[in-house]
């Protein structure tokens, strides 16, 4: 465990701005990197500050890989047209969003297209 | 005694011409003070830059640098769900609704569900009051400019990353109207004399949502969730 950091993401989230997210944010998130993922919506948490959604996706070798999306206050997606009536379990999405500095299968999620082919912009 | 009854009446009838006409004035310029006014009321949603870069900032004294350098993150009240408080950006980058009458202005923020009360009466901070997130805040309006003071911060802390104030901080908000009303702009100077070298401005600016609602954002510390990081 010695070297590890540990960060608690949604609140620090909450809290970014361009002069916090220097040293937080910033350093779990590549905001210069995207990256697009396709999976099946496991879990939708709408809750504050920060909601996340779990897909599950699949690699190129075949291997299910469980993703997390963080995005932002449950206020914000509101405002962004994406709500828990309009994004299920099971649902299978496309998410964009910027990856974590380290390669684990977490984003800070940019745009999400539901099954309908509606694109949501989050932030 | 005709004659006295006649200037009784007449006395009278002035004085009920010269209080409606004082009525009439008072309503007349008494809107056109209130028009004077800008009036912030509405639901702003924040458009300044988010994410990314680095905001300049003052030079840190050696005591905040200090504890800057030592700053555990999971120590930071916030994971425990205490709300950030002003002028921490967690009140500034998300959408805020202001209610303002003559006494009193009402900075309603989604973040956290925070409430800060400017008192636009005159007063003074009683003679004790306690330190607080949000301080203690007065408010008057300078040309088209709502201009607040706020002082009597607890102590805590200003930045995510581990800058500290230690309650010596005092800030002035001067805030105005663009864009036809469709825009806020907002400078906020920051005193602190035990953590910056310097006043550190911070520059922010909103839209108006005509039809916008604030939502509650309240946090569950349950909610907290913990990744670790290489």
């Amino acid at each position: 465990m010695s070297g590890r950091r540990i960060f608690v993401v949604g609140l620090l989230l909450a809290c970014a701005s361009p002069a916090d997210t220097h040293h937080s944010f910033v350093m779990l998130f590549d905001p210069s990197q995207r990256v697009t993922v396709t999976g099946v919506v496991t879990e939708f948490q709408f809750i504050a500050p920060h909601a996340y959604i779990r897909i599950d996706a699949t690699d190129a070798n075949g291997a299910v890989v469980a993703w997390e999306l963080e995005t932002t206050s449950p206020g914000q997606l509101i405002r962004a047209g994406l709500t828990p009536d309009v994004l299920n379990v099971g649902d299978e999405i496309s998410a964009t969003g910027n990856p974590t500095r380290d390669g684990r299968p977490l984003m800070r999620l940019l745009t999400i297209t539901l099954p309908n082919g509606d694109q949501k912009r989050i932030q | 005694m005709g004659r006295q009854f006649e200037l009784k009446v007449s006395q009278r009838l002035a004085c009920r011409g010269a209080l409606v006409l004082a009525i009439a004035l008072t309503t007349i310029f008494g809107a056109a003070a209130a028009q004077d006014v800008p009036d912030f009321t509405g639901v702003w949603l924040a458009t300044s830059p988010r994410g990314g870069g680095g905001e300049p900032m003052p030079a840190l004294t050696a005591r905040a640098q200090a504890d800057l350098d030592v700053f555990d993150p999971l120590t930071d009240p916030v994971i425990r769900c205490v709300p950030p408080g002003f002028p921490r950006s967690g009140a500034i980058i998300y959408p805020l609704q202001i209610v303002q009458t003559d006494e009193l202005v009402l900075f309603l923020y989604e973040s956290f569900g925070m409430i800060r009360r400017i008192y636009m009466d005159g007063r003074s901070m009683p003679a004790y009051w306690p330190p607080s997130l949000m301080g203690f805040s007065v408010g008057r309006f300078e040309g088209d400019e709502l201009v607040i003071d706020t002082v009597n911060y607890a102590p805590g802390i200003l930045v995510s990353r581990g800058v500290f104030q230690y309650g010596d901080m005092s800030v002035v908000e001067r805030y105005r109207l663009v864009d036809g009303g469709r825009g806020l702009e907002g400078d906020v100077y920051i005193s602190a004399p035990e953590t910056f070298e310097d006043t550190w401005l911070r520059q922010y600016t909103w839209e108006l949502d005509p039809n916008g609602m604030i939502f509650e954002s309240i946090c569950d510390p349950a909610d907290s969730r913990f990744i670790e990081t290489q």
